[in-house]
């Protein structure tokens, strides 16, 4: 630049880039500012998320039979053995893989809650309704919670996964929580009434909040997930496990959390 | 070579800024479900993964719509290539890990089935795309860009090339001079 052959053409561009430079300073501006607004706002966005979230928690409606952290519904609560292994399921009510899991090992894991073997701690997520766009499995978890008002947690829990629609993201109606669960459930009289008023209510709305939130920030990204003594059974270890075994491999877990792994699996050979 | 480059880098910006706009828009309006799709890699701790998914999608809009109207391509292309690169290296975590999971890329993400993962399909994907965001690192000056317009004496088919560069473009100015000198062996 400082070469006199090239001071001719030096001045030339000199005078375009002021003309120019001023273009440069208003586009970069402009560009920084926006960034700088979205950046912003999803921070804000979040922040006020979280905090709705917490509020909603703390604040909450528990059942009767939540857990001391209001994280979830004991099972058979208070039967539990001073040595039994604690068991938690993390489930979506719209879940397919969910409905699978109890459809196979529901009723094991509710007759080791009856038996006092296990501590069965349910723990609801409503994280499908975000992907799905609808709001079914907040208000199944809802109205699941109200069962456990009347006593009928059990039997309402599984009256859902029953009726779960063959297409996910269908969802569940207000009828059916309302009517059909309840009656699946054996909820009548004036515990169906308190039932009902509990579920068009929202009463337990918070509680269900927080019981994602808490699952969410325990580190659970997908459901069904699985959890012995707080060792996640990952579902590759499950799969070909018959009903008639799982109890067995709880106890096995229970005592080795190694023998989670689908490598200590002798049927997995890969 | 050069004479088509503006061409190439056109399309380049068309194509990776579109796809990315495409790809912050289909989240953006789901910013939970975009948290729960970086949490479900389960490498950033919980706070930082939701604020990754809160921030992205407005991030690559914007990024998209940089490319597409070339404002500041080359550093447009360079964030986005960083992005890629980053996009890659988590799916290859999920992978290794033995995590099933749906990248997210275009919404929803999260866990699903072992069957239903795509992850080499998801990483030749962005590869693809990397490619584009790199070439634009390259050759970042291309037709139809608001670049041209804040600097038309460099835009292609100016007639004057200069070997200096404006103040505001310090970093392009190695490759830049390069291209100048390739233009003018062919302009002569």
């Amino acid at each position: 630049m400082s070469s006199s052959p090239q001071d001719r053409k030096a001045k030339a561009a000199a005078a375009a880039p002021k003309a120019n430079g001023s273009r440069v300073v208003i586009v970069a501006v402009v560009t920084v500012l926006v960034l700088a607004l979205a950046m912003i706002g999803a921070t804000w966005a979040y922040r006020s998320s979280q905090s709705s979230v917490d509020q909603a928690a703390r604040s909450a409606t528990t059942p009767p039979n939540a857990n001391a952290d209001k994280t979830g519904i004991i099972i058979d609560n208070g039967k539990a053995k001073a040595d039994a292994m604690k068991l938690d399921l993390y489930f979506d009510y719209q879940c397919p893989i969910c409905k699978q899991f109890e459809d196979v090992f529901g009723g094991e894991i509710e007759k080791m809650a009856a038996a006092g073997t296990a501590l069965v701690t349910y723990r609801d997520m409503t994280f499908l309704d975000n992907n799905l766009r609808n709001d079914s499995s907040a208000r199944a978890g809802n109205a699941a919670a109200c069962a456990d008002v009347v006593g009928a947690y059990k039997g309402y829990h599984d009256a859902i996964f029953a009726n779960q629609p063959a297409t996910e993201g269908q969802g569940y109606t207000d009828d059916q929580l309302l009517n059909t669960f309840a009656k699946d459930a054996g909820i009548t009289g004036d515990k169906l009434t308190t039932f009902q008023q509990c579920v068009k209510d929202g009463s337990m709305k918070n509680f269900v909040t927080g019981t994602d939130a808490a699952a969410s920030k325990a580190g659970v990204t997908g459901t069904p997930t699985l959890k012995v003594n707080g060792t996640t059974v990952p579902l590759q270890r499950l799969a070909g496990v018959t009903s008639a075994q799982f109890p067995a491999l709880m106890e096995q877990i229970a005592k080795d959390p190694k023998a989670a792994t689908p490598a200590a699996s002798p049927a997995a050979s890969q | 070579m050069s004479r088509v480059a503006p061409y190439v880098s056109l399309l380049a910006r068309l194509v990776l800024g579109a796809v990315i706009i495409v790809a912050g828009a289909l989240k953006v309006t789901n910013l939970p479900g975009s948290a729960q799709a970086v949490r479900a890699y389960q490498i950033l701790p919980y706070d930082a993964a939701n604020l990754v998914g809160y921030l992205l999608p407005g991030l690559e809009i914007i990024l998209g719509l940089l490319l597409v109207l070339g404002v500041f391509t080359r550093w447009a292309a360079a964030t986005v290539s960083v992005l890629l690169l980053a996009f890659v290296g988590g799916i290859v975590s999920a992978w290794s890990r033995g995590l099933s999971i749906d990248c997210g890329c275009f919404g929803g993400g999260g866990t699903i089935a072992p069957e239903q993962t795509n992850y080499l399909g998801e990483i030749l994907r962005d590869a693809g795309l990397l490619a584009l965001g790199l070439w634009l690192v390259v050759r970042p000056r291309s037709l139809w860009s608001v670049d041209g317009w804040l600097a038309p004496d460099r835009a292609p088919g100016a007639t004057t090339s200069t070997t200096s560069s404006t103040g505001t473009s310090g970093p392009t100015s190695t490759s830049d001079s390069t291209t100048d000198s390739s233009d003018k062996e062919i302009a002569r």
